[in-house]
């Protein structure tokens, strides 16, 4: 019995030793670790939407509308009236990684004021990249968050964000005329936002 | 004695499977990179300036020529006395225009002082003012065309002013 206990003792501390060795061994499995490094994105606003002067014929209400289009052209209806060119938005992608592909957000209204309580909002904004401007007001924005536009970043071709909208004679409060802009008080402004997809 | 003593065997084997399985997951499993949420924003402003639009009310915007009974072609003249109301922002300056339709001969368009007296056709512009306060101003116009009227009537021959900003 106790010569048993010997021989089993053995044995036991036997594949106590054996067995260690080989699980080490799986352990050390080589393990690979990889990075893309990405340039951050960084934008500069570089002409902001100016509708020029407009005239209106009567207190504008629904069916006023101005249009500034991305090609820079613009369309008028009902009581308003205007020169045919304004100055779409322009935002420039300065940095980035090219071919990585991007998303592009932006607002989908803004607000421009008197400064002394009289409105007018700019609707349906639209953007689209400079190889695609056109006659239109561009692809319509759905809001920050919300990509409009996808596309793979090329940057000295695609990196010029041109912005399109439509003031609304509808939305207009307290209105008298004047100069109004989304950046006198109480007036929001258009935010771009670009981001790796 | 020699029950707890197995026990403890027992349980190295044990450790060392559950060490080799934890070491398996981790050697097979590449370590993901998250996405970066490299991103940036701009805001744009927009701007417009309204400005009330010009417009010209006239008076009277037409006139008919009586019935001539004449057989001899002498020239006559017509006179049409009308009275512009230009609408616009104070400020500003304005051109009017003006345009007689339908009528021979020539037209001519006299302000209120007599002191200018122009073609009228083809969009000629006829007055450059600026617009005072109040923003109207009233100009009386005479239209005048000489011509040598037919047997008939010559009616609604249309006056046309136009007037914008520069």
């Amino acid at each position: 019995m106790k010569l048993d206990n010997k021989k089993f003792l053995m044995l036991a501390s036997a594949a106590a030793i054996v067995l260690p060795v080989s699980v080490v061994s799986a352990a050390t499995t080589t393990i690979d670790a990889t990075a893309t490094f990405r340039q951050a994105i960084s934008l500069t606003p570089m002409a902001d939407m100016q509708f020029g002067q407009i005239e209106f014929a009567a207190t504008p209400t629904t069916g006023d509308t101005a249009a500034l289009n991305t090609d820079g052209t613009m369309s008028y209806a009902g009581n308003f009236t205007g020169a045919a060119s304004g100055t779409p938005g322009n935002v420039q992608i300065n940095t980035g990684t090219d071919g990585e592909t991007v998303e592009v957000s932006c607002d989908t209204t803004a607000t421009m004021t008197d400064g002394s309580g009289a409105s007018i909002q700019v609707t349906g904004i639209g953007i689209e990249t400079e190889d695609n401007i056109d006659g239109t007001t561009g692809t319509p924005c759905a809001g920050t968050g919300t990509p409009s536009l996808t596309f793979n970043l090329d940057l000295g071709n695609t990196d010029n964000l041109i912005l399109g909208g439509t003031l609304d004679g509808s939305t207009a409060v307290s209105f008298a005329g004047g100069s109004f802009s989304t950046d006198n008080a109480g007036g929001d402004d258009i935010e771009v936002q670009v981001v790796y997809q | 004695m020699n029950r707890r003593f197995l026990k403890s065997l027992w349980m190295i084997p044990a450790f060392m499977l559950a060490s080799l399985s934890l070491v398996t997951t981790a050697s097979n499993a590449d370590m993901p990179l998250k996405s970066s949420a490299l991103s940036n924003t701009a805001a744009v402003q927009a701007s417009a300036k309204f400005t009330q639009a010009a417009s010209i009310s006239v008076r009277h915007d037409s006139f008919q020529v009586p019935t001539i009974r004449s057989f001899l072609p002498v020239a006559y003249a017509i006179e049409k006395r009308a009275t512009i109301k230009i609408n616009g922002l104070s400020g500003e300056t304005v051109v009017v225009s003006c345009q007689i339709e339908a009528v021979e001969g020539p037209h001519r368009y006299t302000d209120n002082s007599n002191v200018n007296q122009l073609d009228c056709n083809g969009g000629s512009t006829i007055e450059q003012q600026a617009v005072l306060s109040g923003s109207t101003i009233d100009r009386t116009v005479l239209l005048t065309s000489d011509m040598a009227p037919s047997q008939g009537i010559v009616s609604d021959s249309n006056v046309t002013i136009d007037i914008f900003y520069i």
